[in-house]
């Protein structure tokens, strides 16, 4: 079963003993938390939100809202709990329980995405908590529970100043389509079958499109499980340990792929289908380490670990459509099986250790060292799962020999594999140093150096022993079986396979990176900082079109307090990236070219990619960015924070992306009036903006061997440019306020985004499909999604300890995604089968009412 | 000329006998709420009208605001808020003390401020002190940076690194934040009056405003010990 399962409780067991063995140091609490906080969509914060403000305020020195060093206000205390004693320990608590009504479109998965409403009974909240003054224990129980898959619940117990321990156990739905129309039995398992009306490789369209429109709408989801157990532990005032284990289970379904062949060249062959994957794997991580925090030193010494499992190694589907060979006369062998392998199982490991000194007048030293181990050494799959033989047969056109037909035997084994299992590790080293100087009062200098490497260093060659084969098969076996010779592996020795371009071992993409920083703020006045920052980073990647890439960057910054009532913050920075010759094509020794055996065909190799392609993250890049802050206080109680940020990217490529610009901005009030009333408000928006040309290649299959942009097989007539637009607009207003005995609890909010994209083309040549020109088009349809939702919250108190919580919530979205356009009429179109029918406009609303008692 | 001191000597004595009984008897009401001395607006008053109004007061405050008997604290160079606001707490029972609520009760509203702008005026001495270095040395560690293991804040952050106040002249105090004039200047009190008052905030006998209220919560992380060192320190210190 799940050993994991068994070593969490193990290791809680021991926790638990540990704990109670230890003496309890007296000394302060600084906490060390589970990597999680919980809440869910009814209430984000976890009960935090619904306490309200204490009316004394914040502090007994100010009776003003505090605010950041940068000039936010702070989010108002909540009123100090009502506890009673029960000998040495003070309790307090309380419960939510109630009830939800949903309206409209409840169902819709944007409505319910990361929740699971439904009308009836729900436990809002639990919350209770302990405490023991006289030697600081303390226990807190929070709960909430909507439904089986939207609850959580944590216990906190410990004693400040001397250890925590946490526990929780969270579920989590995530809701991916509420329409889905999966034409396969099977769903939610690794094996999808037809349904008997159906024959698999044998079927028509108007069959397959008439069980589609049978089939009824459903939710895809997945549930994600999480318990988690944290411990901190002070062995003195300096000394903590610290132990975090959590175990994250995902069971569900989503949509996923499969493809036989290319449908939109072959409208009547092959299939492409969108199939419905399962769901089925779990993650443990684990974090663990001490710390030292002296006066002079600070010691960090630490484990983290990841460890990733999945119940199926392998994901089958039946195709309902048959396979027809480019070849007159001749039969595609039945394929009607694709398989998929899944997410293989992986263990990550990572050691750390970091010394910090501190110097005289407030600077530090500080040097940090970690090894990592990436291991994934997963039992590998037969290359394909057929019976029979694939590829093409020749006979019923009388042929004498078939040399495009293969035996299944012959490669549904793992005796066809070189190896049984991945044996695939990436090492990382990482060393970080740093060092602060501060010379004067008004100097602080900065320098840091970083080394990162990552290296692969075992390799796969996919040979098949049993026929001294090489490579992958494709589609399993689908493309082999429409054109003669597609089917994915080389063979030396065979004349129909030993000019076959393809793939034949792993690309290990290795990797060091040194940078470099130095960097001078000076605090000018006591109200005007100014910095600058000179960064140099190099990066040498293995088996990338470059084997160095050089950024240098240059940030400088301002920060301004000279007006009482305002902060400025201004950041510039330019970078410019370039490296060493760029080539376009270092693979060749991932592909069958690079074997013995190989011989160069008539037309030659093909180009691998036109060689003025230039890959976004090896181009040379020029960067501008710039930021601006205002954080202005018109009152005590009042802040106006006004946010600019615009980053401009200009990258040296003429086939590739060529520029991407973001800007933002942003607008927020906030007024904290008194503790019983706040208000705030807030608009934002954002832009980016892509442009990026490709080329496409000439359908003439002689000339494949030339790169050059503007040759014979990437003629500048195939030239095409795009340029992709996303606008977002976001607004909200919050409003809270006590009208006597009634607290009152408002809001909006709104989020409205477009997204556009154009093109143009030199010639149809340009086009995937020529036919289309005639269309006299430049762009798609707007994507646009626009979403309003308000909210609005009475509380009432009955009595001392039990209040009533009144709410309504009201969402409404409307949506419009071409990529989706007419899936109400049908999901099948010639051999393409679709199941989600996409997001779609919805209208909904929740009354909740809770009753809160003060336990 | 030595007549009047010698007879401001007897009062003392006299007053002191009360005061301790006081210290030792306290009647603070802890069950009503503080007065809320956040926001506070600054006073005035005529420093040379004071002087001529300070004549009882000079019998345990001393003549040039420097007390002579250390239970009594020293008055000069206070800020002009916080002698003010003691008067006024005095005057309106927030704070408890048999010898001073009788006195206060006469004065005006006029009197309180010229008294106040008097003593803001004069020039505080250190206090005669005899504690061991090592004890003047802990208690200076602690007044500049507290004890985080016993959750000890720093006292300079609300007193000042040189236990002057904050905010000590009339300029300043326009400029004020929050209610910092009202927090008092510590150095030269003597070493039995620190801890006398750090002893009644403890055990909750000196209350009635919010500032009462920090210190209350201060003095819980204090101990006896503690207590007497900052009281060692803070007599050797003097502001000019």
């Amino acid at each position: 079963m799940r050993k994991p399962l068994t070593l969490l409780k193990h290791v809680l067991t021991i926790t638990v003993a540990v704990i109670a063995a230890m003496p309890p140091p007296a000394i302060a609490d600084t906490g060390v938390g589970v990597d999680l906080q919980l809440g869910n969509k009814l209430d984000p914060t976890g009960g935090v939100g619904l306490l309200g403000c204490d009316p004394r305020g914040g502090s007994w020195l100010l009776d003003t809202a505090h605010r950041t060093p940068t000039g936010n206000l702070y989010t108002c205390p909540p009123p100090v709990r009502e506890r009673r004693a029960a000998g040495d320990w003070l309790l307090s608590g309380e419960i939510d329980f109630g009830a939800l009504n949903l309206s409209g479109d409840k169902d819709n998965f944007l409505f319910q995405r990361y929740s699971d409403w439904s009308d009836g009974f729900l436990l809002g909240g639990l919350r209770l908590n302990a405490e023991r003054p006289y030697d600081g224990s303390y226990l807190d129980l929070r709960a909430s529970r909507i439904s089986d898959h939207d609850q959580y619940y944590k216990l906190t117990a410990g004693r400040y100043g001397s250890y925590k321990l946490q526990l929780f156990l969270r579920d989590l739905p995530n809701v991916v389509s509420d329409n889905a129309k999966p034409i396969w039995n099977g769903v939610g398992t690794n094996n999808l079958t037809l349904p008997s009306s159906l024959t698999p490789a044998a079927s028509p369209t108007a069959a397959v499109a008439a069980v589609s429109a049978a089939t009824p709408e459903r939710r895809l989801q997945i549930n994600r499980q999480k318990e988690g157990l944290g411990l901190d532990y002070y062995f003195s005032r300096s000394w903590t340990a610290y132990l975090n284990i959590t175990d994250e289970q995902r069971k569900g379904v989503r949509p996923f792929g499969g493809s036989f062949f290319f449908n939109y060249f072959a409208p009547l062959d092959g299939g492409i289908l969108e199939t419905v994957k399962p769901i089925n794997d779990y993650t443990v991580n684990v974090n663990g380490g001490s710390r030292y925090a002296g006066s002079r030193w600070r010691m960090d010494f630490a484990y983290s670990g990841s460890f990733y499992r999945d119940h199926y190694s392998s994901f089958n589907f039946q195709d309902p459509f048959g396979l027809f060979p480019v070849i007159a006369g001749a039969v595609s062998a039945r394929v009607y099986q694709g398989q998929f392998a899944m997410e293989p199982s992986n263990d990550y490991h990572n050691v750390r250790a970091t010394l910090t000194r501190v110097l005289s007048a407030g600077g530090e030293a500080s040097l940090s060292v970690a090894q990592g181990w990436m291991l994934q050494n997963q039992a590998l799959l037969p290359p394909i799962n057929c019976q029979g033989s694939f590829g093409i047969d020749l006979s019923p056109t009388g042929s004498p020999v078939n040399p495009f037909l293969y035996p299944c035997s012959s490669w549904n084994t793992t005796a066809a594999l070189s190896q049984r299992s991945a044996d695939m590790r990436i090492d990382s080293t990482a060393v970080n140093g740093s060092l602060v100087l501060r010379p004067t009062n008004s100097l602080t200098w900065r320098t840091t150096y970083r080394y990162y490497r990552e290296n692969y260093p075992n390799s796969y060659l996919m040979y098949n022993p049993l026929t001294g084969q090489y490579g992958y098969i494709n589609e399993n076996g689908a493309q082999g079986s429409v054109v003669p010779g597609e089917v994915g592996f080389f063979d030396p020795t065979n004349p129909t396979l030993n000019s076959a371009l393809t793939r034949v071992r792993n690309l290990p993409l290795s990797t060091v990176t040194n940078e470099a920083s130095t960097g001078l703020d000076w605090r000018l006045t006591p109200r005007d900082t100014l910095g600058a920052t000179v960064t140099f980073n190099r990066y040498e990647p293995e088996n990338r079109e470059r084997a160095r890439l050089d950024a240098t960057s240059l940030k400088l910054t301002w920060l301004n307090h000279s007006i009482s009532w305002l902060t400025l913050r201004a950041n510039y920075t330019y970078l410019h990236q370039s490296g060493d010759t760029y080539n376009y094509d270092p693979y060749g020794f991932t592909f069958s070219t690079s074997l013995a055996g190989y011989v160069v065909p008539a037309s030659g190799v093909d180009a691998h990619t036109v060689d003025a392609m230039r890959k976004y993250d090896m181009s040379s890049r020029t960067q501008n960015k710039v930021d601006l802050m205002g954080t202005f206080m018109p009152r005590d109680d009042m802040t106006v924070t006004a946010t600019f940020r615009g980053d401009w990217n200009q990258y040296s490529a003429v086939v590739g992306r060529q520029q991407l610009n973001q800007l933002s901005a942003m607008l927020q009030w906030e007024w904290q009036v008194s503790p019983s009333t706040n208000a705030s408000a807030f608009y934002g928006y954002d832009q980016s903006s892509l442009h990026l040309s490709n080329v496409n290649e000439t359908a003439v299959d002689s000339v494949g061997s030339d790169p050059r942009l503007g040759g014979a097989e990437y003629p500048l007539a195939g030239l095409w440019s795009a340029h992709d637009r996303q606008g977002n607009h976001t607004a909200g207003i919050l409003f809270n306020q006590q009208l006597r005995r009634v607290r009152v609890d408002a809001g909006w909010n709104f989020q409205y985004a477009r997204g556009t994209t154009g093109y143009s083309y030199a010639s149809p040549l340009a086009l995937a499909y020529a036919d289309v020109a005639a269309l006299g088009q430049y762009g798609f349809p707007d994507l646009t999604y626009r979403l309003n939702s308000a909210n609005v919250s009475l509380l009432v108190p009955l009595t001392k300890s039990v209040s009533l919580r009144l709410f309504d919530n009201f969402e409404q979205g409307l949506i419009s995604d071409w990529h989706y356009a007419g899936f109400d009429q049908s999901r099948v179109y010639n051999h393409r089968v679709y199941s989600d029918g996409g997001p779609h406009d919805y209208s909904a609303n929740i009354i909740g009412m809770l009753i809160n008692v003060k336990l | 000329m030595s007549a009047p001191i010698e007879t401001r000597h007897v009062i003392a004595w006299l007053l002191l006998a009360a005061a301790a009984s006081a210290d030792s008897n306290p009647v603070g009401d802890a069950s009503r709420p503080p007065v809320d001395v956040r926001r506070v607006t600054h006073i005035t008053g005529d420093a040379a009208a004071g002087a001529t109004k300070a004549a009882v007061c000079a019998a345990c405050h001393g003549v040039d605001g420097n007390a002579v008997v250390p239970l009594f604290p020293s008055l000069a160079r206070q800020p002009v808020d916080y002698i003010y606001l003691q008067l006024e707490s005095f005057k309106k029972g927030w704070r408890t003390n048999p010898v001073m609520q009788p006195l206060v009760a006469t004065l005006s509203e006029q009197d309180m401020r010229d008294l106040a702008a008097h003593y803001a005026s004069l020039a505080r001495s250190p206090a005669a002190a005899t504690a061991s270095a090592d004890d003047v040395t802990r208690g200076k560690t602690l007044y500049l940076d507290g004890d985080p293991a016993r959750g000890t804040p720093p006292c300079q952050g609300c007193h000042g690194a040189n236990a002057t106040g904050l905010l000590t002249t009339p300029a300043a105090n326009a400029q004020r934040l929050g209610n910092s004039a009202t927090y008092p200047a510590l150095a030269g009190l003597s070493s039995g009056y620190v801890v006398t008052q750090l002893k009644a905030f403890r055990d909750g006998s000196r209350s009635g405003t919010t500032n009462a209220l920090i210190m209350q919560s201060v003095a819980q992380t204090l101990d006896p010990q503690a207590e007497a060192a900052l009281g060692d320190y803070l007599a050797t210190l003097a502001i000019r």
